[in-house]
């Protein structure tokens, strides 16, 4: 395969990408990078729309294409929908190993405003977020597909308010179970934090699953954006058991009899009667709109049978409630300052030079963040970061 | 006139159009063995007939040949239909032995009948997703027929 050595050495500024396509964009900028290849932001020199351009490098291994650049390409191309991010243009690069895909540009993500946005996220502007990211999710579920992915910073978002959903490198189409498709369901998708517990207690692997798993994870989306923080920010499966346990209570013949089946789960919660303290937890929001609390309730069912799917959920009264989705004051900031995964690492970072520089020898003590102010806690991002990269890699 | 100028400019020319047609009808014959003998399932085999006569459909049978297109084009829809195959093994079934096992094989092996090593059935992939435009999802009617069959609730043995 020719590979030119000099096109990576080069800085990011000159002109490295060489092909007809790359021609038909201006102000070609890296923005970020990851394990995969760059992203860089540019113009569109006829339309002068902004586009973010992602390079995945494709590594000679004896797979060929990784099957999630193709779940990626497959699904952005078959989905059109307001609220899923657009996928403008697929090319191979002239060095004939780099794909690049060319994407509309969104500057911020929800991990960003959830942990950097200084304002008081108001009702309006949860419900316009949660509208916005059902009725994508309600066209995903339509055609057959799995996100199997959802998490704040995979949920993207322009500065005028509109939700993008993106990320679909896990993302998968269930057939129907007829057809008889000998199809792996890997038990590895979703992250940690986002995972809903039939997938928790399932050692095998061997269920189906179908779209009530990424309900689940809009379950602890919502919940991250009145909470600021994480609902359950498990470090292993066990422990993101206990955590979900703790909240929810234990199972029982009523809520979700399929549980017992499991071997885990009767491992650590046989003997155990633990109480559902989810309306406990909320109080403040149920004592402000019931129907919050509501919702939430229906979106976080242990039993994956009794769990509200998106259509439901987009019926929901509070819906429909004021204040409507449409009235909200906040303000996010233009695209030149971004909040997104990068900035909170960034933040992260400075937040951890500065500690050490004051005390460097209480480093390890980490300030406990209180539930619902605007400040995270670094310890728990941190070992999101790492989950996602033990994520990564057991894929 | 100018309909033999085009014949002349055809880099297919040294085959005549029935020729043409026994060759991919032979390959597309041999793609069904193929993918049984690697396990992949009939809508696996189904997705790749489709990659392939659409590939044919705009590229000559000398740009690319057959018998390396026709791998690629089931390890690729593979990859769709979510019921990943190995590369490997794939390879091995066109170099053509029985069975793919890891003894006795190595990635650069070649044979007169498939005189291609694994890297191009790999690079032949990107090649045909390009050609294809990254239009890549095939809609079959197997799925229709299976709830049409079950929805007039016929007998079970009439349709296995």
């Amino acid at each position: 395969m020719p590979q030119t050595p000099s096109l990576f050495s080069l800085s990011a500024s000159e002109a490295i990408f060489r092909s007809v396509e790359w021609d038909k964009y201006k102000e070609i900028v890296e923005i970020g990078s990851g394990a995969y290849g760059r992203v860089f932001s540019a113009v569109n020199r006829q339309t002068n729309e902004l586009v973010a351009i992602k390079t995945i490098k494709l590594a000679n291994d004896e797979e060929g294409i990784p099957i999630s650049v193709i779940r990626e390409i497959t699904h952005l191309r078959s989905l059109k929908h307001d609220n899923i991010v657009g996928l403008r243009e697929v090319f191979i690069n002239d060095d004939g190993c780099t794909l690049c895909m060319v994407m509309e540009y969104v500057p911020h993500d929800l991990s960003g405003i959830v942990n950097g946005l200084n304002n008081v996220l108001d009702e309006a502007f949860v419900k316009s977020v949660m509208q916005q990211l059902l009725s994508a999710l309600a066209c995903i579920h339509d055609s057959g597909s799995l996100h199997c992915d959802l998490k704040t910073s995979n949920v993207f978002i322009h500065a005028n308010g509109q939700v993008k959903l993106g990320d679909f490198n896990l993302s998968r189409k269930v057939h129907p179970e007829e057809f008889g498709v000998v199809q792996h369901f890997s038990r590895n998708i979703i992250t940690l934090w986002y995972r809903p517990p039939e997938l928790l207690v399932d050692q095998f692997g061997s269920s189906r699953y179908g779209p009530e798993v990424d309900m689940w994870s809009m379950g602890c989306i919502f919940a991250e954006l009145l909470l600021r923080s994480p609902l359950f920010p498990g470090n292993t499966e066990v422990e993101q058991l206990f955590k979900i346990i703790q909240l929810l209570g234990t199972a029982n013949q009523r809520n979700w009899p399929d549980a017992s089946k499991h071997q885990t789960y009767r491992d650590h919660f046989s003997n155990k009667v633990i109480p559902n303290t989810l309306r406990l937890k909320f109080k403040d929001f149920a004592d402000y709109s019931p129907q919050i609390v509501d919702l939430l309730e229906k979106l976080l069912k242990l039993d994956p049978r009794e769990r509200i799917s998106a259509r439901e959920a987009l019926k929901h009264p509070w819906f429909n409630q004021a204040p409507l989705p449409k009235d909200t004051s906040v303000i996010l900031p233009s695209y030149l300052t971004p909040f997104n995964e990068n900035w909170v690492k960034q933040q992260i970072k400075l937040r951890q030079e500065e500690a050490e520089k004051q005390n460097p020898k209480k480093r390890k003590e980490y300030p406990k963040a209180s539930t619902s102010s605007s400040c995270y806690n670094h310890h728990e991002l941190e070992n999101s970061y790492s989950s996602c990269k033990k994520k990564i890699k057991q894929y | 006139t100018s309909l033999q100028q085009l014949d002349t400019s055809d880099p297919d020319a040294q085959f005549s159009p029935l020729e043409k047609q026994l060759i991919l009808m032979s390959t597309i014959k041999n793609l069904k063995d193929i993918g049984k003998k690697v396990g992949g399932h009939l809508r696996v085999v189904s997705t790749a007939m489709v990659y392939f006569k659409r590939f044919y459909c705009q590229n000559s049978i000398s740009d690319c040949d057959p018998a390396l297109l026709g791998a690629a084009a089931l390890l690729l829809a593979s990859k769709i239909e979510e019921c990943p195959l190995n590369a490997k093994n794939i390879h091995q079934i066109c170099l053509g032995k029985e069975t793919p096992s890891s003894q006795n094989y190595d990635t650069k092996d070649v044979t007169t009948l498939f005189p291609y090593p694994l890297q191009q059935i790999l690079e032949c992939e990107l090649y045909l997703m390009e050609q294809l435009n990254f239009n890549l999802t095939v809609f079959h009617s197997h799925t229709s027929l299976m709830t049409y069959v079950k929805d007039a609730e016929l007998d079970k043995s009439l349709y296995q």
